[in-house]
């Protein structure tokens, strides 16, 4: 991220953090093909908010973004900038003034744009078009500090970027001096994000077995919440702890998704950046057509479970995954139209 | 056969789990090579499948991660059963093992568990240095943190549970001891294991090709060095 060296060149040109926000960093798709090495999958959390957000602002590809977590950063752009931020509903200004979401946002040079706290949700992803330049490790941009896999965004960081255009697209509605937005927004992504409780589905884990018929009944029934250690490698759950079973577990590969009970009896949900294997019983995994959902809980968030059927969680998943695909093609056809691009096709 | 030996489950709608039945040991490296043959089997059998992503190793079970988009359930399975099918259960069988030495520096501030572990062994420090260096480890999986590997051979003697209360911080290059377990912690990162040694070699560098040191099936020495050769070998990658 630090990449001054190469700001000298005229087509590019940097993004100063000026503060940092609670915990921003870079993602992409993240890294499916090193498990083996022990490699977390990580990348954004909220796939399909990370994807919308790069049509928004007119990418084709996925380029690497900025995840933006709880309060965002506060950043200035020295050149024009072409961007969208998606995702959780975060109270967002531009020199001050309020700055509408999930659409395309076009800056001029000197804006400052600042993501403060969060409204609903919990994660935004800030697309730039063009990507924020950067070396890929292991194939992805994605950041893991801890395994020294990028850093998390701090004061006087400089992003390099590729200038937006100079002037705003037709159409666009200005927003004070030095930023104009385009006139829609996508909808529909938002609903997911339940304000009052969430369910989440989950198929019987590797372990279900392991737990007896009153544990699995009472994991289902209960209400969960949200605990404060909760981070990208996992949800720390609190509520009535359940019977955990004492067999001991030889350690075996895990998935995001699968809920992991330790001694302690209060369930686990690992998240995208979990470590690869795991030796606590797993008790239910949460079906993939659902883990975006759980991108956007935050401590203090009420869930339950759900049980469907391995058939219906594969069902499930390519309905989820031919529909995501059909609606981002939608969203980037009108942000292309919206950017007044000419060439069609995804 | 390795097939009586192996079952079939998915995990959620994002792998296919083949795992041993409960009577193949672990401890012997007997469930070792039967994943390392059934690992060989079903690289063959998914090789150009679309939506395969990954094949990993846990003790005694395989995953294959997969997109369920891509390739059909039932496809998946009949690969998966053919390869188990096709598995040779010989050792003999597998690509020659790489071998590897890692220095270690035990005791002291390297290896602050050193005393306690050899309490419980009912043995002299210097008798768990030596056995602990006598052993020849097999990589059984990596896991917990990236090029971490889980390592069996651990001279039973010095079998010793794992700490009443995990540090919040164990340090990168360090040896541990759990139950029958031998390892080497690849980061700095919390950790529950008896620490007997610190290591200056790295294990994982995600600029280096591979970016893990050891893989399955790969053997594993350990040689005791002296604390000045710590500094000297430092970040080295053997």
């Amino acid at each position: 991220m630090r990449d001054g060296a190469r700001t000298h060149e005229p087509s590019v040109a940097r993004v100063r953090v000026l503060a940092p926000g609670l915990f921003t960093t870079v993602q992409d798709e993240g890294r499916p093909s090193h498990r083996h090495i022990g490699v977390p999958l990580g990348g954004a959390l909220d796939q399909l908010a990370y994807r919308a957000a790069n049509r928004l602002a007119g990418n084709r590809g996925d380029a690497a973004v900025l995840e933006v977590t709880g309060a965002g950063p506060r950043l200035a752009f020295e050149a024009p900038a072409a961007l969208a931020i998606c995702g959780a509903d975060f109270a967002v200004h531009v020199d001050g003034e309020p700055l509408p979401t999930q659409r395309p946002v076009w800056l001029a040079e000197g804006a400052v744009l600042e993501i403060r706290q969060v409204r609903r949700g919990f994660r935004a992803y800030l697309a730039i078009r063009g990507g924020f330049a950067g070396d890929a490790l292991l194939g992805s941009r994605s950041a893991i500090p801890r395994y020294g896999l990028g850093e998390k965004l701090a004061p006087g960081d400089d992003l390099v970027y590729v200038p937006g255009p100079p002037n705003p697209p037709a159409g666009f509605r200005a927003v004070g001096p030095r930023a104009a937005v385009a006139p829609f927004q996508v909808g529909g992504w938002l609903d997911q994000v339940e304000d009052e409780m969430a369910v989440v589905r989950v198929v019987r884990g590797e372990q279900a077995d392991w737990f007896d018929g009153e544990a699995w009944r009472a994991f289902l029934e209960r209400t969960w919440q949200v605990g404060p250690q909760s981070d990208r490698m996992g949800l720390r759950l609190r509520g009535e702890p359940l019977a955990a079973p004492s067999r001991q577990l030889a350690s075996e590969p895990v998935v995001p998704g699968s809920i992991q009970v330790p001694p302690d009896g209060l369930p686990i949900v690992l998240m995208r950046e979990c470590q690869t294997t795991g030796g606590y019983p797993k008790v239910a995994t949460v079906i993939s057509a659902d883990l975006d959902k759980l991108a956007q809980l935050r401590p203090g968030s009420q869930l339950r479970f759900v049980e469907v059927s391995l058939e219906e969680a594969i069902r499930l998943r390519r309905v989820h995954h031919r529909l995501a695909r059909a609606w981002l093609r939608f969203v980037g056809e009108r942000a292309r139209r919206a950017w007044g691009d000419s060439e069609g096709g995804d | 056969m390795i097939e009586d030996k192996v079952r079939l489950e998915f995990m959620g709608d994002q792998a296919l789990l083949l795992r041993l039945e409960d009577d193949v040991s672990v401890e012997t490296g007997e469930a070792l090579d039967k994943l390392l043959s059934l690992r060989a089997a079903l690289a063959r059998e998914m090789r150009g499948v679309d939506g395969i992503e990954d094949i990993t190793l846990g003790y005694r079970s395989i995953a294959i991660y997969v997109r369920l988009e891509d390739v059909s359930p039932g496809d998946l399975l009949a690969r998966a059963r053919r390869a188990i099918g096709s598995a040779r259960d010989a050792r003999a069988s597998l690509p020659q093992a790489a071998r590897v030495t890692l220095p270690v520096v035990y005791g002291g501030a390297y290896g602050p568990d050193l005393d306690e572990v050899a309490q419980r062994a009912g043995l002299a420090p210097e008798d768990v240095i030596r056995l602990h260096q006598r052993a020849v480890y097999r990589v059984a999986m990596i896991g917990f943190s990236p090029g971490f590997a889980y390592l069996i051979g651990l001279p039973d003697v010095l079998r010793v549970p794992r700490r009443q209360t995990p540090r919040a911080r164990v340090e990168q290059g360090s040896v541990g001891i759990a139950g029958f377990q031998t390892g080497v912690y690849s980061f700095a990162t919390p950790g529950g294991w008896q620490i007997i040694g610190r290591t200056p070699v790295r294990l994982f560098d995600v600029r280096r090709q591979p970016a893990s040191l050891l893989a399955p099936g790969d053997e594993v020495r350990f040689q005791a060095i002296a604390e000045e050769e710590y500094d000297a070998r430092w970040g080295a990658y053997t």
